[in-house]
């Protein structure tokens, strides 16, 4: 490759982030060194300083700056409610929504043995520990509806069983504004089995 | 394979390629394993996303493409939920499913273990006991691909002896008599459970009919076999084990 060196190493490192390509890590690698470079040190610390400061809250195992994340030390939000979420970006689509007051916890992914995750790799001991010793009102699992998802879902209500604690998991099927007409049978189904006393 | 084809099979796996896309691995009676990809399954407003999980059996159109064939218009057969609603269902089928996907090369037609497959899944949703419904489906799986174990006489010193106890050796897959058996690693099946194996080989209903602590052995015998056959070990079917141990314990 005739490019220089240091641009080289910049693109192998931008190669070996998710979903981008040795074309696509060039093209951004040379639109990088095209910024003026007041814009391209920002970007640097901000890459450093993000690394450096964000950390998992003691508590959730949300992203956090401090030791507690800013949904665990606000005083106004249910801590009697726990819902259980596999990833930071879950928490942050409940979020949006405004409806939910309770607290998270982030278990950091989801049992799948085929791809060498056991349940010992997620945030699951500190679950079981918090549910002691929060005692909280109800546990709400809110992971996928796909096999993963199920099977970390009756794991954990099997783990929570024995503590009474109401466990509780999000219910899944049509979308709002959805037809029956066009909806898939996988969907279809989850939504009869979901449904509500009227 | 046709241009185009349209094809019945139970979804074995499915990992993600870039930000919409999915790969599935494709179990069907005509054209055994297929690895197809499903442009924007990871869209949310895709209707194909939760018709390709592992587990659903569907038909589909599968295109070929110039590198890669293409799933197109997925339809459910059925979806198993009964399977779904519990954890050692849900973990038994998800670690038949790794075995074949495992085990099957690519496009290889196995019109008897698809058969088998569905009727082990169909089982589950039914309420046949896991344990029963396992060790059921990977002894006939075992046959069917040609790793049946001798079961007339002792592999050492040829007895034909229906003496209890007799010993199933698992890295070579045969039988040892009990005087032949001690100083090999072995899982003990009796008298009864050999002759319920045999009848499964057979594909007549041998194991579903044994008794618990017969199932027990004959599954334990099976799951070492069956991993050494594919030379690792078959991770749901680790998981499994952990559940039951975890159950046990309370």
């Amino acid at each position: 490759m005739l490019f220089p060196p240091a641009l080289r190493q910049l693109m192998q490192q931008l190669e070996r982030l998710p979903g981008v390509g040795a074309r696509s890590a060039q093209r951004l690698a040379l639109y990088l060194i095209r910024r003026p470079e007041e814009e391209t040190r920002r970007l640097a610390e901000s890459l450093i300083l993000a690394r450096e400061r964000t950390r998992l809250c003691q508590r959730c195992f949300f992203l956090s700056e401090a030791e507690l994340c800013e949904l665990c030390s606000d005083p106004s939000r249910e801590s009697e409610v726990i819902c259980v979420v596999a990833d930071p970006r879950d928490v942050v689509a409940l979020e949006r929504l405004e409806q939910y007051r309770g607290l998270y916890h982030v278990l950091h992914g989801l049992i799948s043995p085929a791809e060498g995750v056991q349940p010992e790799d997620l945030r699951l001991r500190e679950l079981v520990e918090r549910v002691r010793a929060e005692t909280p009102r109800e546990v709400i699992l809110a992971t996928p509806a796909n096999v993963e998802g199920d099977a970390t879902a009756l794991y954990i209500a099997r783990l929570l069983k024995s503590m009474g604690v109401r466990v509780t998991r999000i219910a899944y099927g049509m979308p709002v504004g959805g037809e029956l007409d066009y909806a898939d049978a996988a969907t279809l189904g989850y939504a009869l089995s979901g449904r509500q006393e009227m | 394979m046709a241009r185009e084809t349209v094809v019945e099979g139970i979804v074995l796996r499915r990992w993600y390629a870039g930000e919409h896309d999915k790969w599935v691995r494709l179990f069907t009676p005509e054209y055994g394993a297929v690895r197809v990809r499903v442009r924007g399954a990871r869209k949310p407003t895709s209707k194909m996303g939760m018709l390709t999980e592992p587990l659903n059996r569907l038909k589909a159109r599968v295109i070929e493409g110039r590198a890669q064939k293409l799933l197109a218009q997925p339809q459910l057969v059925q979806s198993y939920t009964g399977v779904r609603a519990d954890l050692e269902r849900l973990t038994v089928a998800l670690a038949l499913c790794e075995t074949l996907d495992r085990w099957l090369p690519e496009e290889h037609p196995e019109p008897e273990v698809y058969a088998t497959l569905l009727e082990g899944l169909a089982s589950l949703a039914q309420g046949a006991t896991p344990e029963t419904v396992a060790a059921e489906t990977l002894w006939r799986w075992l046959a069917i691909l040609g790793y049946a174990p001798e079961l007339g006489q002792c592999a050492r010193c040829g007895c034909a002896s229906e003496a209890e106890n007799r010993a199933f050796v698992i890295g070579d897959g045969f039988l040892l008599c009990a005087a032949c058996a001690p100083s090999r690693e072995g899982v003990p099946l009796s008298g009864a459970s050999i002759a319920h194996l045999k009848e499964t080989m057979r594909g007549e209903p041998g194991i579903s009919i044994a008794r618990p602590d017969e199932v027990r052995s004959l599954l334990r015998a099976a799951l070492r076999y069956a991993e050494r056959v594919l030379e690792s070990p078959v991770r749901w079917l680790e998981f499994w084990e952990r559940l039951n141990a975890l159950r046990e314990s309370g």
